[in-house]
């Protein structure tokens, strides 16, 4: 039964699982990417547009603070501008009153075409409009006095107030000016508040920050021209600019800008955008962890489930599949669903059932075939020993014959009686190759293992085959090696017939020369060498010389005497005894067959 | 000229006439038994000087024979020639004989051995 490849092994990036696991975690991924970035993108827009229509109205409302609080400054200016010469001469304390009520200004002028004061009043300890003597060059008033209203750049009175100057044209062609305290406006502006950290603040056209939570910027005279973004959305205050920019701070934020009416300012509310995407930021938060925890949670289940319902018998599958191959044909492959694993479980059966079919039917015709070629041994046998005995019993007679136990023999006699000894003898020795041959094949040839000479074996050959090589004229020269112990331990019977079958072999195919049968020992082992000088075998016989049945010129002829058994029953013996056999020939020259035999001392025993 | 007396126990006739022929041509005056049991009852009354024993035998196997002669003091020093066709069978014996003999044994082969039992 051949053995089955140990369990094939799968790398690991070739395993089902590994393959199902990193697909279905790609397609959950994917399905979370674009469900994330749709759902955050909605929350976004959402947000977006809150913020937008929010900002915009706080814009809107800021705008509307300030222009109230300037109506409210331009009203009493107007006012004061609608009151003529002699009226406030005649009641300077008007002006005063004006003042009073208004928190906001500081100082109020009226000043004719000629730029002198006529009327004023003021809550600091010095006035400052009053106060100029170039009055007349000063712009606001040069601005005021042809037609044009002034608003003056942020500045610090000596009683550190912060203001700005206002002036605006009087019918009588004079000029009515203002001083407005810019911290009521401040706390107007600083009390502007959106979202949790939205602000406003008020640029002029300039770009210069007139109004602003933080006192220092304005102090500072902090322009926004220095952005290109923030001037840009100076400029585009009129349509009612909204877009993203780094303000003054720094600070990433998203802003309004609004004009105010009746004036050149324009209100800036911010709002940064760490707060106009707080919501978008915790949406993306809380959908893309959710999402990555369901993911983990779908691929452990579905990894789960693959194990459960697929690997887990797949490989069960692979078991009883190997056990199968290894021979085991009568395992059977569980089946708990008859599902599609479940049909090739089924099929491993159906197939393991056919193997078992057909290894039944060829061990049967094997044993058959055994049991046939046995009986033919036996056969063989049998005929063998019983066609021996009778020639046995002829082989004795015709030796007592010529020995002479029944009276003396003439010539004429003599030769005949040779003749039937001749034949008896070499029909025994067919006999005992087949005898042999049978007994090889069936396994039934023991051999003895008892001490023996080799040199007086080799004696007994050149007894037994020295007539026969004489007969054709040829030398049969025998040697054994010095180095060769006296005696060793085989059965010398066989070892005999080897010999007497290699020379009767050489003796039968060589018409002139000499046999010479030569014994060495070499290493382990020792060798029993037969060479000759005849017409060699041809390499493609070489194979098959060995084979029963088998002569050198392949057809079984009947030239040469013999059924071609005696190299058979050499290679076989030799084999039983442990040993090798080799051939050397060249056709013309001559072959030599060696046969190399364990060497075993008296005593020892065949491994 | 002393009587030396040879007892042959073979069932097979014409090998048994071999033997006894061969024993002859040394000198021997032989009888012949073909019966294992019969050899045993025989060997009783006789002190052959040379047994030529087969070892398949009906009656009483030669390996059984043989020792009976060896356990018996007034037999043991009888020289026993086993002859058997089966070289296993021979070596496995537990007591030695004299000589063991590969069948076919031929009468020449078998006359010189006699000859030179002293």
């Amino acid at each position: 039964m051949s053995q089955l490849a140990p369990p094939f092994m799968i790398e690991e990036r070739q395993s089902l699982r590994r393959r199902t696991t990193v697909a279905l975690g790609a397609v959950v991924l994917l399905t979370v990417l674009f469900e994330t970035f749709g759902v955050v993108g909605f929350v976004y827009r959402t947000e977006q547009d809150a913020w937008q229509s929010r900002q915009l109205e706080v814009a809107h409302n800021a705008a509307g603070t300030v222009e109230a609080f300037l109506r409210h400054v331009q009203e009493d200016m107007t006012l004061v501008g609608l009151l003529d010469r002699g009226y406030l001469e005649t009641h300077p304390q008007i002006m005063a009153d004006i003042l009073g009520q208004n928190q906001a200004l500081l100082e109020v002028v009226r000043l004719d075409d000629a730029g002198r004061v006529f009327a004023s009043a003021y809550r600091e300890t010095a006035p400052v409009l009053a106060n100029q003597f170039t009055l007349a060059q000063s712009s606001w008033f040069l601005q005021a006095r042809n037609g044009e209203q002034y608003t003056g750049d942020v500045q610090i009175s000596a009683g550190d107030e912060p203001y700005i100057i206002l002036s605006q044209p009087v019918a009588d062609g004079g000029v009515v000016a203002a001083r407005l305290r810019m911290d009521v406006l401040w706390d107007v502006v600083a009390r502007i508040r959106f979202g949790k950290t939205g602000q406003a603040y008020v640029v002029d056209q300039a770009g210069h920050v007139v109004a602003h939570p933080e006192r220092e910027v304005v102090l500072a005279r902090t322009s926004v021209s220095g952005s290109a973004e923030m001037a840009f959305a100076l400029e585009a205050a009129g349509r009612g600019w909204r877009g993203m920019y780094r303000n003054l701070q720094g600070v990433n934020v998203t802003g309004v800008t609004v004009p105010i009416a009746d004036s050149d300012w324009v209100i800036f509310t911010e709002i940064p955008e760490h707060e106009v995407l707080a919501t978008t930021r915790r949406a993306l938060m809380l959908l893309g962890g959710g999402t990555v925890l369901l993911g983990l949670l779908l691929g452990l289940v579905s990894d789960r489930l693959l194990r459960r319902l697929i690997l887990r018998r797949v490989s069960k599958l692979r078991d009883g599949a190997e056990c199968i191959g290894r021979g085991d044909l009568d395992h059977r492959l569980e089946i708990q669903h008859m599902d599609e694993i479940g049909q090739v479980a089924a099929a491993f059966n159906v197939m393991a059932g056919r193997l078992q079919e057909r290894e039944t039917a060829l061990a049967q015709a094997r044993d058959e075939a055994l049991a046939a070629s046995r009986f033919k041994s036996r056969i063989l046998a049998n005929v063998s020993h019983d066609l021996r005995t009778p020639l046995n019993g002829i082989l004795g007679y015709a030796d007592m014959l010529q020995e002479g136990v029944y009276g003396p023999l003439n010539a004429r006699q003599q030769a005949a009686e040779a003749r039937i000894l001749a034949h008896a003898r070499h029909l025994v020795s067919l006999i005992d190759s087949l005898l042999d041959q049978a007994l090889l094949e069936d396994n039934r040839l023991e051999l003895s293992r008892l001490p023996f000479s080799p040199a007086a074996v080799l004696d007994e050959v050149e007894s037994i085959m020295g007539v026969m090589a004489q007969k054709k004229g040829l030398a049969l020269i025998t040697e054994v090696d010095p180095a060769l112990p006296d005696t060793l331990t085989g059965d010398s019977r066989r070892l005999r017939q080897i010999m007497v079958n290699l020379v009767e072999n050489a003796v039968k195919f060589t018409e002139q020369g000499q046999v010479r049968v030569r014994l060495y020992p070499e290493a382990a082992r020792w060798v029993i060498e037969v060479t000759d000088t005849g017409r060699g075998i041809p390499a493609a016989a070489q194979a098959t010389i060995f084979d029963p049945f088998q002569q050198v010129d392949g057809s079984t002829t009947r030239e040469k005497r013999g059924v071609g058994l005696g190299l058979s029953i050499v290679r076989q013996l030799t084999a039983l005894m442990g040993g090798e056999i080799h051939l050397a020939s060249q056709v013309g020259q001559g072959s030599t067959f060696a046969v190399a035999l364990p060497l075993l001392a008296q005593g020892e025993k065949v491994a | 000229m002393t009587y030396r007396l040879a007892l042959i126990i073979e069932d097979e006739i014409d090998l048994a006439e071999i033997f006894s022929q061969a024993l002859q041509a040394a000198g021997f005056t032989t009888e012949v038994i073909t019966r294992g049991d019969s050899a045993m009852t025989r060997l009783d009354e006789i002190e052959p000087e040379v047994i030529v024993l087969d070892l398949h035998l009906p009656g009483v196997d030669g390996s059984v024979i043989l020792r009976h002669i060896r356990g018996d003091a007034r037999l043991v020093d009888i020289k026993v020639i086993v002859a058997s066709a089966d070289a296993a069978l021979a070596q496995s014996l537990d007591i030695d004989a004299d000589l063991t003999l590969l069948k076919p044994v031929s009468f020449s082969q078998l006359r010189d051995l006699a000859m030179r039992l002293g």
